[in-house]
């Protein structure tokens, strides 16, 4: 950079200090025109006959000087990039062998190892195992939970959920299904009613803020004029489920003797405000994603080590044992339950098998546009479950369905598999899948195809879950 | 080679630091920059330019350096880039010249500069249009691998950095003589104080030149407004810190150096802590950077800014040359006289460009090769067409000095001027000066541009706070910090509108850029 340079650039008609930078970089040096800009500028006023000032400078931004990007960036390196969320009772995961997966911000157990047992799967299949024939413990503090409270707390859920909240009775809980504006479902969970105006929403843990954030601008931006509050208090409560047929023998030894926790107390869908251990506030909520009888007992989060030593102790006669995320989703497969990897940001209520849910005699987030016709179409991809012909044969996640017997061309695709997993209670490999016209499919067979690992396998379509499906052990 | 006087500024001959550049051993002394150490070993080739990989050496003693920068550390501490000027020394520094192969003082690549006729500006823009399948193939990947400067670590950093958040009445950004008068102002109003300053020795100018206030020697002086702060209990001095930007809602960013001057961080210490500073108001006392004049081959090693010459005569007690011509156009360059006397820096030549140089100032110099130089000659036989191009790169690195006087005296009507550094002192564009313009008395110096950005309560430019400079004038007397948003300006506005960071300049008019 000379100053000929700087009169080459009055010649060429780059004559604002701006341009005159760009071209000829002058200023763009380390010392970022500190030193011989000035100069530079001073004999650029000389050419184009204008006073210094006239002339001006650049723009001059921060940095002053040079700050490393480490000191921005400061602890937010490596694992603490983003802070790690353990649940209340990640203690006693720990001691119990549980080996963790990240989801999201949290770590989760994946399995619980015993001493001695290497493979995850043999300790996944002997989790679901102890679930169906004695009861299993899993810690779900993770799910989402939000308070909602308020005068007009059930109407409010009436507009956000698409099916009906208002009639739910005191100490009932209820399965809901929050639909996006379009019409697309945005999250699934269950609405508990706590009191008239006291409800306690639980979401998918991979939603819990997004649908606080959802439900604050429902209430600052489209209704500002209802009474109610929305306050996420999912760090709050330490959550487990007790799950399988020996869950409510287990729970009388923890729960105190003042609270009845038998089937007529506490149905199917109950809620039931109790104290556990002598004292210790909590909430139980029978619900079930694994199909089996089953039970959520909720205390504060820092009784959450201490209730799982609670249970684990008291369960310990039936043969109670631990089980993780892998087999928490085996279990809802068999059950045909559907999670993230179905509610997609793709499907509707009706893809999901879930189109009875939405209420015609309300409105609610969603209705309309749920209606496009598009969204009708009986074509569309819908949730079946499959399971394939030959039990042992390995069922993959994406693989693609299609007819049996014609070429593997994008044509012919029919859809694809969502979720698969080894069910050890079926003996075989099922999964759920997302496949045009589903719901008159039922007893078809069609092909999984996974041309990347060199995979076809043919799958049954069954539209009923294969475990349990007339609900008698969930009821029970 | 040692150049460097027996009684030292601030340094400490008592102990020794050991340190390397490209391999040599070498030794500095306590209170050393890594540049000055090396002009004290006698070592004034420190780097090769971006392009034509010119020969670089030391121009300034400030953060505003732009030519001496050598790669740091080495290993996964390696960091490119550094400014020798601002690195604190310490026993076992290691540091490199960068950007040139196979060896700094014999680098191939300087053969770019042959072809500087060819490569103006614009020829990128110009000669790599066509075709545009070349763009990212063929032509950015050449230019790459022959432009950039030095290397960055391959590994990853192994120390920690922290962040932080500070709170206060008053942030005071410097601490020169005006920073430690405002902040003693403040101080003393009952504020509390935050003092933050980018050199490890507080003091600024005062700490690089002779200076007296109030009949005090600048440094006693620092150090007794210095130690009246630490006993306030309301004042958080910061020194090694920078602040470097200014954010919404009188927000400042600052990073702190907490460990730059150890071989390692301590386990316990962050090498560097980013600082959030919320200020209710802010005196922006940055100081001055003095101005470079255009000549032919300015660039090379061997010329420095005069006032980077008082600097390290006089805080570090290191000589950047034994024998020196001084190129000035104001009369702050002058003082530079005194101080090479003092030093026992022979002085060839001082060269004047001001059609009539204050007698007073001439009459203190008795040198056969003072020259006036007309101010319109100068700048059209120099200023505008400034470096020629080289003939030998080798013979750059050699004498790069000599051919710079050469055309300085060309241009001033001297022959010959046995030398070996040129201290040089300018406004830009003197030639173009309106002849209305009072000449005064420190040009040549320009204002770092403050940290801009939007602010509720922008810095103020303490020309109110800064009387510290003005002899007879009791520090007690200084305005309060009441006083000073009566002078806000828009910064940017203030940063265009010349002067120095000595009050001296600040009633005049000078019509001169940053």
């Amino acid at each position: 950079m000379t100053a000929s340079d700087i009169e080459l650039a009055h010649r060429e008609g780059y004559r604002s200090v701006e341009h005159l930078k760009r071209y000829t970089t002058l200023g763009m040096a380390t010392d970022q025109g500190r030193t011989a800009n000035v100069a530079g500028l001073a004999i650029m006023a000389a050419l184009t006959g204008k006073s210094i000032q006239e002339t001006g400078t650049t723009t001059f931004r921060p940095p002053y000087s040079p700050v490393a990007i480490a000191a921005f960036a400061g602890h937010h390196r490596g694992r603490d990039f983003r802070p790690t969320r353990l649940t209340p009772s990640h203690r006693w995961s720990v001691e119990q062998g549980a080996r963790f997966v990240e989801a999201g911000l949290w770590l989760r157990p994946q399995w619980y190892a015993r001493p001695g047992e290497a493979d995850g799967n043999a300790i996944i299949n002997r989790e679901i195992r102890t679930v169906r024939s004695a009861v299993g413990l899993c810690d779900v503090s993770t799910l989402g939970k939000i308070d909602i409270q308020g005068a007009d707390a059930a109407a409010f859920l009436d507009r956000v959920y698409c099916n009906r909240i208002t009639t739910l009775p005191v100490g009932r809980a209820r399965y809901g299904l929050m639909l996006r504006e379009d019409g697309i479902v945005m999250d699934d969970g269950t609405v508990a009613r706590l009191a008239d105006d006291h409800f306690i929403l639980s979401t998918t843990s991979a939603n819990a803020d997004r649908i606080v954030q959802h439900l604050e601008f429902c209430l600052q931006v489209l209704w500002p004029e209802l009474d109610v509050q929305v306050t996420g208090v999912t760090e709050q409560w330490a959550q487990l489920s007790v799950a399988g047929p020996r869950a409510r023998n287990t729970l009388q030894r923890v729960v105190d003797p003042a609270s009845d926790i038998s089937n007529a107390a506490v149905p199917f869908l109950g809620v039931l405000p109790v104290t556990v251990c002598g004292g210790v506030p909590g909430r139980l909520f029978r619900i079930s994603f694994s199909g089996e009888l089953a039970y959520e007992l909720a205390v504060p989060a820092r009784y959450g080590t201490a209730l799982a030593e609670a249970i684990m102790a008291a369960g310990s006669e039936f043969g109670i044992a631990p089980y993780g995320l892998e087999a928490l989703l085996v279990l809802r497969l068999e059950k045909g339950f559907v999670s993230s990897d179905e509610i997609d940001g793709t499907t509707t209520a009706r893809d999901l098998g879930l189109g009875k849910m939405m209420s015609r005699q309300k409105d609610f987030i969603g209705r309309v546009l749920a209606e496009r016709p598009a969204l009708l179409d009986p074509d569309r991809p819908s949730v079946v479950s499959l399971r394939t012909a030959d039990p042992l044969a390995p069922l993959r996640v994406g693989s693609h369905l299609l007819p049996l017997g014609v070429p593997a061309t994008a044509a012919a695709d029919l859809g694809h598999v969502t979720s698969a997993a080894f069910s050890p209670t079926l003996g075989g490999w099922i999964g759920l899948g997302l496949v045009k016209g589903g719901a008159r499919r039922a007893g078809e067979h069609l092909i999984a195809c996974d041309p990347i690992r060199n995979g076809a396998v043919e799958v049954e379509i069954s539209l009923e879950p294969f475990y349990d499906p007339e609900e008698v052990r969930l009821r029970g | 080679m040692t150049r460097r006087l027996a009684i030292a500024g601030a340094v400490d001959p008592a102990r020794p630091l050991g340190f390397t550049f490209d391999g040599r051993h070498y030794t500095g002394m306590a209170g050393d920059t890594l540049a000055s150490a090396l002009i004290a070993n006698g070592v004034d080739l420190v780097g090769r330019s971006f392009k034509y990989h010119r020969p670089r050496g030391i121009l300034s003693a400030g953060g505003e350096e732009p030519n001496a920068l050598v790669e740091l550390r080495s290993g996964a501490r390696r960091e490119p880039n550094v400014k020798a000027t601002t690195i604190e020394l310490y026993d076992g520094l290691e540091a490199r010249s960068q950007n040139r192969w196979p060896s700094l003082r014999f680098d191939l690549m300087s053969l770019n500069s042959l072809f500087s006729p060819i490569f103006v500006a614009g020829f990128y823009y110009k000669t790599f249009m066509w075709p545009a399948a070349f763009w990212e193939r063929v032509y950015e990947p050449l230019i790459r691998r022959a432009a950039g400067l030095g290397r960055v670590a391959a590994e990853a950093d192994p120390d920690s950095y922290e962040r932080a958040y500070a709170f206060c009445d008053v942030l005071v950004i410097g601490a020169g003589p005006t920073g430690l008068a405002a902040a003693q102002a403040a101080v003393r109003a009952g504020a509390r104080v935050i003092l933050c300053d980018e050199d490890f020795r507080p003091g600024g100018r005062l700490t690089l030149e002779r200076l007296t206030i109030s009949g005090e020697a600048g440094e006693s002086w620092a150090a007794a407004v210095l130690a009246e702060l630490a006993a306030s209990g309301r004042v958080t001095i910061m020194p090694r810190t920078t602040v470097f930007g200014v954010y919404d809602h009188g927000t400042y960013g600052a990073l702190e150096r907490v460990a730059d001057h150890l071989p390692a961080p301590p386990a316990h210490m962050p090498r560097q802590r980013l600082w959030r500073i919320v200020a209710s108001r802010a005196v922006l006392a940055a100081g001055a950077v003095e101005r470079p004049i255009g000549f032919g081959a300015n660039d090379l090693p061997g010329i420095m800014l005069a006032g980077a010459v008082r600097g390290y005569i006089n805080r570090f007690g290191a000589l950047p040359g034994r024998r020196m011509a001084l190129f000035t156009n104001n009369d702050d360059g002058w003082k530079t006289v005194a101080d090479a006397a003092q030093a026992g820096i022979e002085l060839a030549a001082v060269i004047d460009s001001r059609p009539s140089p204050p007698a007073e100032l001439v009459a203190q110099r008795n040198a056969p090769a003072s020259a006036s130089l007309p101010a319109a000659k100068y700048a059209r036989r120099s200023a505008v067409s400034a470096c020629a191009p080289s003939r030998s790169a080798a013979r750059m690195a050699r004498r790069p000095a000599c051919r710079s006087i050469c055309s300085l005296c060309r241009a001033a009507g001297i022959r010959r001027l046995p030398c070996s550094r040129i201290s040089a002192s300018g406004r830009p564009g003197t030639g173009q000066l309106p002849p209305s313009c009072p000449r005064p008395g420190r040009a040549g110096w320009s204002r770092p541009v403050p940290p801009p950005g939007p602010s509720p309560s922008p810095p103020v430019w303490p020309t109110a706070c800064a009387p510290a400079l003005r002899p007879h004038l009791p520090a007690a007397s200084s305005p309060s910090i009441v006083r000073c948003p009566r002078q806000r300006r828009k910064p940017r506005a203030l940063s265009r509108s010349g002067g120095s960071r000595a009050a001296g300049a600040r009633s005049s008019s000078i019509s001169s850029t940053m």
